[in-house]
């Protein structure tokens, strides 16, 4: 064998420990970021439930059925007539 | 010599000595070895075959597992961003019954935690003892589930889990039932629109590999295998206020003239966007899904039915568009009833000479009859065709219908005769308040849409400009007193409609007592924004003309609408006039 050899295959065997530290190394860090994207999953899950929530109680208190109720009702509002309305062109 | 001698006879005698078999330490060592065999395959049989249902369980709790990362479905709003669906995550406990068995302490308060009794909860676990995922109860409100795990961790009961699923909730209730439709338990589009856009609101579901213990809890997240998308959200082109309003006023007049159904569609005229559709009997998405009575369809787009004389001012306009008459031109309609073939067209009373506005204003059959006799076949069928009578309307919506329109080819004289009031044809409410867009845009018809549109489609005009002011025009006395339905009128501003009552056709031909109670109608009529069709189904009251039933329903809903939408009024005083009036009074 000669020196040259002797001189790539070392090298070669040194490329391929390397690109082997390189895949456990990208294999934990991919596995440690997908742990925290999966407890970000859990905080948005969280969060979309309770806002879920507000939109429907949102969507039950601000019914137009419930707000026109208000309006002729407690706040006594009710459509001008059409003899009141003036329209400014 | 003999020194010699001795020394050899010694050697001789030592050598037997120096030779040992060591036999004892050989079978020993041999005896060892074959003990440790004997172990090994012992152990071996002791695990493959004594042990094997033990072991392949234990291996089988603990392992890694793909398991679906779901996606959420989208939401769907109208067209101001008011939630109408949406899907939220709710907490459902379960349990795993090889773990948490029937025996298992402190299980009673785990019951009064769940809300249930002990005894329930021991039969559950027992029969589904072979199991290893059973539910103990869905759907907890929020909090409680968390409750239930607590009380769980804290007594050191095992095998309890929290299993979290979207859940799809329709805020707006029976009002937007029939558009949006619903979805199943596996939250799959059932019907109306959840279903027509199943595929866009699902998304799709990711993968993840989790490691789980031995109570199937996921002890770590280990990889990603795919990221889940969310669905689509969509936007409708209705509007929840106008929905709203049309759902309540339909509502009424069901109730109030004792009806078996009813539909009502309001157009966007200037986008063809549909604004409101609302249809009667409704159910409640959120709870009882079952469909008696037929309430589940949504009768706007899925029934038709002839729509009888709202089809006469079509009649009228492919008139004038033909030149067959002129605007100030008469018809004579003396004495009330014509013969073509062996079939009597009739009016309810001889109306005698008239001009095109009172035959729209008195609604006489005679008179759109032999207008329709006098038109070219092949051009009164495309204008039909390009109203879109006899084409599905396109909005995607499961089972829309496209209605009939039988080809001029086929026509007979008393089909030809009969069509221009509405009978040999038939359409639904949404086809009907589409034909009427063509009127209310200057003659020019655009395609419905049920989602929102950013800009408007390209059209396609139907009838002259001319042709449809003047028609617009006709049908605004159908609104003035002395016309049939007066009900419809809006204060202040311009209406142009048409009313129709229908004979409902049963198998033994037209029923004489059974009645579809149609007005179609836009306003401002000036300049018109929206187009409102109303049917009522079979009213059982006293009243059973358009002009009676459905026609307040479209006065009574254009009136808040027009409001809501900002729609300048176009029959108010001119303030000039009250100013001059004011003036005069100083």
């Amino acid at each position: 064998m000669s020196r040259r050899t002797l001189i790539w295959l070392t090298l070669a065997i040194l490329a391929v420990l390397a690109s082997g530290v390189g895949v456990v190394y990208a294999k934990a860090q991919s596995r440690a970021l997908f742990v925290e994207l999966q407890k970000q999953r859990a905080r948005h899950e969280l969060a979309s439930m309770e806002w879920g929530r507000l939109q429907l109680e949102l969507a039950s208190t601000g019914s137009l059925e419930d707000v026109m109720r208000a309006a002729g009702g407690r706040l006594r509002m009710h459509a001008p007539n059409p003899e009141d309305v003036v329209v400014v062109d | 010599m003999a020194a010699k001698r001795q020394k050899r006879a010694r050697k001789a005698q030592r050598q037997p000595v120096a030779l040992p078999s060591f036999a004892l330490r050989r079978h020993l060592v041999l005896g060892i070895f074959f003990l440790v065999a004997c172990v090994l395959v012992w152990r071996a049989v002791d695990q493959q075959v004594l042990e094997k249902d033990f072991l392949q369980s234990e291996g089988a709790e603990r392992y890694l597992e793909r398991v679906t990362i779901e996606a959420h479905r989208g939401l769907i709003t109208d067209r101001r961003g008011e939630v109408l669906a949406l899907s939220t995550p709710v907490d459902s406990v379960a349990a795993n019954p090889r773990v948490l068995t029937p025996n298992t302490p402190h299980l009673d308060r785990l019951a009064r935690a769940l809300g249930m009794k002990v005894s329930r909860l021991r039969r559950i676990l027992r029969r589904n003892a072979h199991r290893r995922f059973v539910y103990l109860k869905k759907r907890l409100p929020p909090g409680q589930a968390e409750h239930v795990l607590k009380v769980a961790r804290a007594l050191d009961i095992p095998g309890v889990q929290l299993e979290r699923r979207d859940r799809r909730y329709y805020p707006t209730g029976e009002v937007f039932a029939h558009v949006l439709g619903f979805t199943n338990a596996e939250d799959r589009g059932q019907e109306g629109l959840e279903r027509a856009f199943d595929r866009e609101l699902r998304g799709r579901s990711g993968e993840k590999l989790v490691l789980r213990d031995g109570r199937r809890r996921v002890v770590e997240d280990v990889e990603n295998i795919r990221s889940p998308r969310d669905g689509a959200n969509l936007a409708l082109a209705l509007d929840g206020r106008l929905q709203y309003i049309a759902y309540r006023e339909l509502k009424a007049a069901v109730h109030r003239h004792r009806a078996i159904g009813g539909s009502a569609v309001i157009l966007d005229v200037r986008s063809g966007e549909v604004l409101a559709m609302v249809n009667q009997p409704g159910y409640n998405p959120n709870a009882d899904r079952s469909n008696r009575n037929g309430r589940l369809r949504n009768r706007a787009l899925t029934d038709i039915f002839e729509p009888g004389s709202t089809m006469k001012p079509f009649a009228v306009a492919a008139a004038l568009e033909q030149g067959v008459v002129q605007v100030d031109s008469k018809v004579d309609t003396a004495p009330g009833y014509f013969r073509v073939g062996n079939f009597t067209v009739k009016d309810h009373r001889n109306l005698g000479t008239i001009d095109l506005t009172t035959l729209l204003a008195r609604s006489s059959n005679v008179g759109a009859a032999r207008l329709s006799l006098q038109l070219d076949k092949a051009a009164w069928w495309r204008t039909l065709d390009a109203l879109g009578f006899g084409e599905p309307p396109g909005t995607g919506f499961p089972a829309e219908s496209r209605g009939r329109l039988p080809h001029w080819r086929e026509w007979v004289p008393v089909d030809q005769a009969i069509l221009a009031y509405g009978y040999g044809i038939s359409a639904s409410v949404l086809q009907l308040a589409h034909a009427y867009l063509a009127l209310a845009n200057d003659g020019v018809t655009l395609p419905v849409s049920l989602l929102r549109r950013d800009r408007p489609p390209a059209g396609e005009r139907v009838f002259s400009e001319r042709t449809a002011v003047d028609v617009r025009h006709m049908l605004e006395s159908v609104v003035a007193k002395g016309g049939t339905a007066p009900a419809a009128a809006v204060p202040g501003y311009r209406v142009a409609g048409k009313t129709g009552t229908v004979k409902k056709l049963t198998r033994r031909g037209y029923a004489e007592d059974r009645y579809r109670a149609v007005f179609v109608g836009m306003a401002p009529a000036s300049r018109p924004r929206l187009v409102m069709a109303v049917m009522i189904d079979e009213p059982r009251g006293r009243k059973y003309y358009g002009g009676d039933v459905a026609a307040p329903v479209f006065g009574r809903v254009m009136r808040e609408a027009l409001r809501l939408l900002n729609v300048p009024p176009d029959a108010l005083q001119r303030p000039q006039a009250r100013l001059a009036l004011a003036g005069g009074a100083g």
